[in-house]
């Protein structure tokens, strides 16, 4: 039992996901690894190591931010949103922004885990799992903010068909009534996708715990999974159906939000583009944040058989195609508006370039096209030092996209008398600082007690890769 | 194997239309050009998509996407034939006088002329050099798929954006370059390229994706326009609403799309090469139906129109077919021996 | 009571499933941490019924999505936005598609816990000794105790023959 069969095991499974040629490059786990130590290395980060002073001081200053927050939006209800920036020609400021970028830092967890899975990428097993997180944590801070910039934000409920006394119904030919059904469907959909894959993992936590209140926190969260056959065989069904299923969703949503913009008139937004291009920039922008993410994991918890240099070098790769997608959809966007000798879609690529605005969008098209680009060589996919910084820059240059998106257009519509400018407050500022703040003490709870890496399917990994014992 | 008889009779079609309404025959000819040229295309990518990606789907199907390829030198070659009244068949200079500089720099015969030439001259040449017996590297794959997107924009910007002056989308060029991978891999399965049930389940699924791509590119660049209603946009739409017209996207969607879709569904039939190639060729259905109605509809129509794609087709799949499947049996044949000595 | 044999390679559970299946037992299960491939079919497990389930939730909510759109917008309020027609299928393409995802991962879900009988909290198998690692390391052939070839003597010595790590029993 043995070395033998661990071979056997190893050579019976083929890897049709991989091919001859990366036979050189080092595993996607250390082959040392068996089932047990990748088992005790993911959960007892979760259940024997107790948190350093880092993680609490990580936590005070999230929560800091966190409470900033909640003054922010309390400020906000109390006074309106005539504290933020917003006049009335550029009527979204930061908080559509806001909205557009988290939802597609959201979007992206289940695109790269569906993706992923579906094309049986081995590399997925290490990274789903916290991308699935920070998916539920994003796409829940992104749907706060269509709320709270509604000027009655504590009427967001007509958006919700339920018969009223007025007896109207929504208007579901409204992009934004879309929005609401979208998010609403994404949450859901992306809870019971990390909860279904998160059970199994659940019943280790369960059967490793040693307290009481631990065994009966994750035995409930477990349901009592036993890893049985039958079971097994219905899990795959439903957890590949739904990553099948995830792919045209969160295109979908991402469209959605596209076509908040793109179903209007104005110059640079009524663009057929705009869909699959957000789809693509959310893409971009979440990959950036998983590996953003996935940096200081690795680092705190001591994942560094799990997360490995392939990883990063796999995921160097995908910025490099995003950032060339990203180039690609710039400069459609330049030639459609000249080609189409429309003089307003045409004066806002000029107004983008030299107008109010114009630094902000050219550390834009360096964060998103030029950063990246340095992938195109070896090295620099190794050095997780340097793919960690661009990543933060292609999170800015996103954030950036999006707020330009909002902002040049609406600096610069069709009534030339109207032009008004845009800059952000102190609680535009404050309350996007927050929302950060906010996210990352989701995650640094997440990583304290839920495994961050997928343990049951690192184990698949280690039986393939030839380790099984 | 060329049917002498068949390209005859679409030549004579041709010609008869040409001499009816040369404008009409044109766009006819570059409907059936599109069409054919769409395998190439779509399998170029596929091949330097598996470059960058591995997988035993391409290995499987590399014989074939190679195959389909080698079509692309000599389909490239025909658009010297429009390329010669690009006059009747854009109607230039109209639909630019209230677009300052597009004239000048852009949509102009010179400058048209030397950018197809780049442009699928590029292509063609990356058909020719793309190595067939096996995987490309991953930095020519990485390197040509970034030039292959750009020479397939301005492909899909230059031969067919234009034939409705003054409308633009721009989401135009990738709703014609993924449906060209989407043809691609409906020929594929068409020819039961994929023997292998895993192979075959592989190609099944992509084909899945690219149709589910194609139907929301339609979609969302439909949608968008209908929803801003601005007249120059939704030109594109009121022309093609005319008449018989409609007939061919709801056509397509239901042949191409919706029944595939459904059939394919289930893991089972995508294992299956025989169900495989059915849907293959209702896809292929949908594929020629939609791009019918992309192209065929701009500008003022008439009866030529039906001859000169009929002759088109027939001359041009003739040709293309006529190659893919001479290499293809030299591949299997090859393919064959290799089984027997391993 | 039920038998369960324990291994530490999912090769050698593969390997006892099919000895066991071949001498007779038919009321068998594994135990296994992870989702061994090949297992269902060496169990012969039929293949599970849950997409079909799925995909009619799925066809119900897109039909509920749309005729609900239809009824509120053309029948019982209809209002004219933008001279846009009342029963504007465009419009209403992206929440009829929500709606459907939603009705399959929601009645999916539902039927997965329907089949697989969770949330079970409880149940004889936990009581085992060292099933504890089911969930980790180790993979458990189960003989259920009401197979019509189940012998407590015979089946623990055959479960013996098959050289496990141990062989465990449930106290009921």
């Amino acid at each position: 039992m043995s070395a033998a069969a661990a071979s056997s095991d190893a050579s019976s499974s083929g890897s049709p996901g991989d091919s001859g040629t990366e036979g050189h490059l080092p595993p996607f786990v250390d082959r040392r690894d068996g089932y047990a130590s990748v088992t005790k290395e993911v959960s007892d980060a979760v259940l024997e190591r107790r948190p350093g002073r880092l993680w609490w001081l990580l936590l005070a200053f999230g929560g800091a931010l966190t409470l900033l927050m909640l003054v922010s939006i309390a400020w906000l209800f109390y006074a309106g949103v005539g504290i933020w920036g917003v006049n009335t020609e550029v009527v979204w400021g930061f908080a559509i922004a806001n909205y557009v970028w988290w939802i597609g830092i959201g979007n992206a967890g289940t695109l790269i885990s569906s993706l992923l899975l579906l094309t049986r990428q081995k590399w997925r097993s290490s990274i789903n799992r916290f991308a699935e997180a920070m998916t539920l944590f994003a796409a829940a801070i992104a749907g706060v903010f269509p709320i709270i910039h509604l000027g009655r934000p504590y009427l967001f409920y007509w958006l919700i068909p339920y018969p009223d006394v007025m007896e109207a119904w929504p208007q579901f030919k409204s992009p934004l009534v879309w929005d609401l059904w979208a998010i609403l469907s994404y949450l859901i959909f992306s809870l019971l996708f990390w909860y279904t894959g998160a059970i199994p993992d659940f019943a280790t936590l369960r059967d490793r715990a040693k307290g009481r209140i631990a065994q009966l926190a994750y035995g409930s969260l477990a349901l009592g999974w036993r890893g049985s056959a039958h079971h097994w065989a219905r899990y795959e069904r439903y957890y590949w159906a739904m990553a099948a299923m995830g792919v045209p969703l969160v295109v979908s949503v991402h469209s959605v939000v596209g076509l908040d913009f793109a179903a209007s008139l104005m110059p640079g937004w009524a663009e057929t583009v705009f869909p699959p291009y957000f789809v693509v920039g959310a893409m971009f922008s979440g990959f950036a944040m998983v590996v953003t993410l996935a940096v200081p994991i690795r680092h705190a918890l001591g994942l560094h058989d799990l997360i490995t240099p392939r990883h990063f070098e796999a995921m160097a790769k995908i910025m490099v195609l995003g950032a060339t997608v990203m180039g690609w959809s710039y400069l459609i966007e330049w030639f459609a508006a000249w080609y189409s000798g429309d003089i307003y879609e045409r004066g806002l690529v000029v107004y983008e370039f030299v107008g109010d605005y114009w630094p902000l969008y050219w550390i834009m098209l360096f964060c998103n096209v030029l950063a990246s680009q340095v992938f195109w060589f070896r090295p620099a996919r190794y050095s997780i030092a340097l793919i960690f910084v661009v990543s933060i820059l292609v999170n800015l240059g996103m954030w950036l996209e999006r707020l330009l998106i909002v902002i040049n257009t609406l600096s610069h519509g069709f009534l030339p008398a109207n032009w008004q400018t845009y800059a952000p407050t102190f609680w535009d500022v404050a309350l996007l600082l927050g929302t950060l703040g906010f996210f990352f003490t989701l995650f640094l709870l997440l990583a304290r007690f839920v495994p961050v890496v997928s343990m049951h399917e690192m184990r698949e990994l280690v039986r393939e890769e030839g380790a099984g014992r | 194997m060329i049917r002498p008889l068949t390209l005859a009779a679409g030549l004579a079609l041709l010609v008869l239309a040409a001499f009816l309404d040369l404008s009409l025959a044109l766009r006819g000819l570059l409907f059936a050009w599109a069409f054919c040229l769409g395998p190439a295309l779509g399998a170029l990518a596929l091949l330097l998509t598996h470059g960058l990606t591995g997988g035993r789907w391409g290995d499987a199907l590399r014989p074939t996407f190679a195959a389909f390829t080698a079509t692309l030198p000599w389909l490239a070659l025909v658009a010297v034939v429009p390329a010669f009244f690009l006059g009747s068949l854009y109607g230039w200079p109209h639909g630019l006088e209230e677009r300052p500089g597009v004239g000048t720099y852009w949509l102009n015969e010179p400058l048209f002329l030397a950018r197809a030439a780049l442009s699928l001259g590029f292509l063609a040449a990356l058909a020719l050099f793309l190595p067939a017996g096996r995987r490309a590297g991953v930095g020519v794959s990485a390197v040509g798929l970034v030039l292959y997107v750009v020479a397939v924009t301005v492909v899909a910007l230059d031969w067919l954006m234009p034939l409705d002056p003054k409308w633009v989308s721009t989401t135009y060029p990738a709703l014609v370059a993924v449906q060209t991978i989407l043809e691609a891999l409906a020929l594929a399965a068409l020819f039961r390229a994929a023997t292998e049930p895993a192979v075959a389940e592989d190609l099944g699924g992509l084909l899945l994706a690219a149709l589910l791509a194609v139907v929301y590119l339609a979609f969302m660049q439909y949608l968008v326009m209908w929803y801003s209603n601005l007249p120059e946009k939704v030109a594109w739409y009121a022309a093609r609403e005319a008449g018989f017209w409609p007939v061919l996207p709801v056509l397509a969607f239901l042949a191409g799309g919706l029944v595939p879709f459904l059939v394919l569904l289930p893991r089972a039939s995508r294992r299956d090469p025989g169900t495989l190639a059915v849907m293959g060729g209702l896809v292929l259905l949908g594929v020629l139906l939609h791009l019918a109605w992309m192209v065929l509809p701009a500008g003022p129509g008439g009866w030529v129109l039906l001859p000169a794609a009929g002759g088109g087709l027939l001359v041009l799949g003739g040709l293309a077919l006529a190659l893919p499947t001479g290499h293809r049996q030299r591949e299997a044949k090859r393919g064959a021996h290799g089984a027997h000595d391993a | 009571m039920t038998l369960l044999a324990e291994f530490a390679a999912a090769d050698d559970l593969l390997d006892a499933i099919k000895r066991a299946r071949g001498a007779g037992y038919s009321r068998l299960d594994a135990l296994a941490p992870f989702a061994v491939s090949g297992l269902a079919e060496a169990l012969g497990i039929r293949p599970s019924r849950l997409r079909v389930v799925m995909f009619a939730c799925g066809a119900i909510g897109a039909a509920a999505g749309f005729f609900l759109q239809v009824w509120m917008n053309a029948i019982d309020y209809p209002l004219n936005t933008g001279g846009r027609p009342l029963v504007a299928w465009q419009a209403f393409m992206l929440v009829t598609f929500e709606f459907a995802v939603l009705g399959a991962a929601v009645g999916g879900f539902v039927a997965l816990l329907w089949r697989t009988g969770l949330p079970r909290l409880h149940d004889p198998l936990f009581a085992v000794s060292g099933i504890e690692r089911a969930s980790q390391d180790r993979f458990f052939l189960v003989v259920d105790g009401g197979d019509p070839k189940f012998e407590p003597e015979g089946t623990r010595a055959f479960l013996e023959a098959l050289r496990p790590i141990a062989v465990r029993e449930t106290s009921t």
